[in-house]
């Protein structure tokens, strides 16, 4: 159990509250929890201490108790100041050290993510590194920064917030940025985060997802316009998504939250199938919000004025990507999916984002439709002036007939019930086809389909003359 | 309240009866600050001679007379008498309308008058306890020497509060650095102010302290530390350390809960820190000889106990 350690523990912090010399079992503390020596105070309740006696200039005393990933940590610390502007002197006592257990486990954590997810205003998954996948926001204040992230993705989310006491280096152990509070740029608010993570029997093997919560919502004001306004030489017609779905979505939003507050039992106990009820309208939820996404994007990409950036990707990249984001689902149904290698490259002209949100349609589909324990194929291919992937999965497949109608608006070829509105594969050729590219499928009943992307390569371009 | 009617007894009703408990004294709690504010800001002092008002009001004087004292000391120049005289009531005031302050010196009262009590009424000694007596008298003699220094705070702190004072050294780091720069703001003479300052924060040692004593004591009982979890056996003020310890709240928190209408978080508290339900409701006996607990909270786990203390704590933030 408890295990006790040296009589006294001396340490000396700088003006900056690093800490400067540490013996053990301090110094052990500070690297287990990913802070140096020479570097700023790991523990957060040690730090709060020594910077109160430092700009108090007060000899202080207290109780204080720390954690790392493993140890729960208890001690008694007298802190004295050296003086204007320097640092101080710490000794411990009668440290105490008990294995934690994880959080993970308890029920407390799990109420503390049911919340999080409740009140979170920014969500994004992350990497096994904590570098961003994807993030979404629909707070009117956190645009700018959402843009940013989407740009910055691959990198930690650390570098697109503030944290409160910062300076930790990076990156930190996922346990001590849970719970942290953190600024965000172009927000008043105070915000935490609550990392949940992801993959066993590592958590955090899989990635995390990353919540973060204001303190305060945000005054109710005017729904400011979701897009920019457009220029009005263009008449536009009105339409559901651009100008039903900002409406739509929230009251949606909140009939979903509620139903999981219900499902969850958080707001007291329940009879199982009134739990199930409850999880019944939140899926239908989910579903009516993932229509309402889909018109929106059917507005955007059917408006004459869409267009893409053209830059320059790796093709076999994104497909790696797109497998790693649905891996999780895939397991779930045991369906392996086989990407391309790591050293493949297939250089290509077209949006990332919208290259993503294409493979992740047509990786999807191959996911939901696939018999339980198939496989799934993407391949790359480069030829002189095109780049190309194929998403092969051994479904029913389709008949010549089916062919000719899966790209069809609304097209659900029979299908109901499973919450898709049948806009994918449409939305995704009209991606493609915005790109300068194509999209188009190969199958024979009972055979598996095959979906092939092609996009204009780069090499080409590069090396044809300027008009 | 708890002592009335029969109640069932389905371990999540025992949670919502304990939650509903819990809000309803922590409403009460947090009623008690203004209205406190409130009173003692009321000059008609004829018309509220409660003795927790005086005594947080004489706690306020002593504090702000021994600054400004201080402040005169280290002048050599002027007339301090008049300054002293003149500033006291304003540095007064200025400290009663300090929240933590406040707070502070009304969970003091709350802990002398408690201690009183429990004198009167079980014999329970406000200093020397079985606990501290046997710590005093232990081989080990850091333990032993840590264990009378709080014999003698403790001793030094029941005189204190017989005369309504508050020793500058008493004060929690927070409030010291507080009570300094009320000073230092209310002195015109700047120089002469931060030299009294520099000379009183010299003079500090937040560990040395009745407070710092106390946990450092309980700190150093370690796991052993449950056995201040009696109020008989190891005397109030170290029972409200060791129990505010143990549940990682704030003491104030801990001895306010031993009031009236505090009886949930009480019995939550104590069930946080492990007690079962014999050694509870003999601590009950002490502190409310007159509550019920209401049935099947013997069914309610020390995790379920904290994380139902928790869970206020966050609305009361909130």
């Amino acid at each position: 159990m408890a295990s006790t350690v040296p009589l006294l523990t001396r340490a000396r912090t700088d003006g900056r509250d690093w800490l400067v010399e540490a013996e053990e079992p301090l110094a052990g503390l500070q690297q287990r929890t990913g802070g140096d020596l020479p570097g700023i105070i790991m523990a957060p309740a040690l730090l709060e201490l020594v910077r109160k006696a430092r700009t108090y200039g007060l000899r202080l005393a207290r109780a204080v108790q720390a954690r790392d990933v493993t140890e729960q940590v208890s001690a008694w610390v007298e802190v004295e100041p050296e003086g204007e502007g320097q640092g101080c002197r710490i000794t411990i006592s009668n440290w105490r050290s008990e294995p934690v257990t994880d959080p993970g486990a308890t029920e407390d954590r799990e109420r503390q993510v049911a919340l999080a997810r409740l009140t979170a205003e920014l969500t994004a998954r992350l990497g096994p590194k904590q570098e961003v996948l994807v993030v979404e926001s629909d707070s009117p204040d956190l645009q700018p920064l959402l843009a940013r992230m989407t740009e910055g993705r691959w990198r930690p989310w650390t570098e697109f917030v503030e944290l409160e006491g910062d300076s930790h280096r990076q990156p930190v152990h996922w346990r001590l940025l849970d719970g942290a509070r953190l600024t965000l740029a172009g927000s008043d608010r105070k915000w935490r985060a609550t990392l949940v993570p992801l993959g066993k029997p590592i958590a955090g093997s899989g990635g995390f997802d990353l919540l973060l919560s204001p303190d305060l919502p945000l005054p109710e004001a005017a729904p400011a316009p979701p897009s920019p306004p457009v220029a009005d030489t263009h008449a536009r017609q009105p339409g559901l998504g651009r100008d039903v779905a900002p409406v739509l979505r929230q009251p949606v939003a909140r009939i979903i939250a509620n139903a999981e507050t219900i499902r969850t039992q958080m707001a007291g106990p329940l009879a199982d199938e009134y739990s199930a009820y409850a999880a019944d309208i939140a899926a239908a939820g989910e579903h009516l919000l993932a229509l309402i996404d889909d018109l929106t994007t059917l507005e955007l990409v059917e408006d004459e004025q869409f267009t893409t950036a053209p830059d320059q990707i790796d093709l076999a990249d994104v497909v790696r990507r797109a497998a790693g984001i649905l891996g999780v689902r895939a397991r779930d149904r045991g369906i392996t999916i086989d990407a391309p290698k790591p050293d493949e490259t297939a250089p290509a002209v077209g949006e990332f984002r919208r290259v993503l949100q294409i493979l992740l349609n047509l990786l999807g589909n191959a996911i939901n439709y696939s018999p339980e324990g198939a496989g799934v194929w993407l391949r790359v291919e480069q030829e002189s002036d095109r780049a190309r992937v194929i998403v092969a999965d051994q479904g029913e497949g389709l008949d010549a007939d089916q062919q000719a109608r899966v790209f069809g608006k609304f097209e659900r070829l029979g299908r109901s019930g499973d919450g898709g509105s049948g806009l994918g594969l449409y939305i995704s050729r009209r991606l493609a086809e915005a790109m300068g590219g194509t999209l188009s499928v190969e199958s024979a009943k009972g055979q598996g389909a095959r979906f092939i992307l092609e996009l204009p390569g780069f090499a080409d371009r590069r090396g044809s003359p300027r008009s | 309240m708890m002592d009335q009617g029969q109640i069932p007894s389905s371990a999540a009703t025992v949670e919502q009866v304990m939650r509903d408990e819990l809000a309803e004294g922590d409403g009460a709690l947090a009623a008690t600050r203004p209205v406190l504010a409130m009173l003692l800001t009321n000059r008609d002092q004829s018309l509220f001679s409660d003795e927790v008002i005086a005594r947080v009001r004489g706690m306020a004087g002593h504090v702000a007379q021994q600054v400004l004292l201080a402040g005169r000391e280290a002048s050599e120049a002027g007339d301090p008498a008049t300054v002293v005289e003149k500033l006291h009531e304003s540095l007064t005031q200025l400290m009663l309308g300090d929240a933590a302050f406040l707070s502070h010196t009304h969970a003091l009262t709350q802990e002398f008058a408690l201690s009183e009590l429990l004198h009167h009424r079980s014999g329970i000694d406000g200093v020397l306890s079985p606990l501290l007596q046997e710590l005093a008298a232990s081989s080990d003699a850091e333990l032993a020497a840590c264990a009378m220094r709080v014999i003698a705070a403790q001793a030094r702190f029941l005189q204190h509060m017989r005369r309504m004072e508050l020793p500058l050294r008493e004060l929690p780091g927070d409030l010291f650095h507080k009570a300094l720069l009320l000073m230092q703001n209310l002195l015109d003479d700047e120089a002469r102010a931060a030299a009294a300052s520099t000379a009183l924060r010299a003079g500090y040692d937040e560990g040395e302290g009745r407070l710092g004593q106390l946990s450092r004591l309980v700190s150093a009982l370690g796991p052993r530390a449950t056995r201040a979890l009696a109020v008989d056996h190891a005397g109030l003020a170290l029972f409200a350390t060791a129990l505010g310890m143990a549940t990682n709240q704030d003491r104030n928190l801990v001895l306010l809960s031993f009031g009236e209408n505090q009886l949930a978080r009480l019995a939550l508290s104590l069930r946080a820190a492990g007690l079962g339900q014999g050694a509870l409701e003999e601590q009950f006996i002490y502190l409310h000889p007159d509550a019920l607990l209401p049935e099947g909270f013997d069914a309610l786990t020390p995790a379920r106990a904290a994380a139902v203390l928790a869970e206020a704590r966050v609305e009361q933030a909130g």
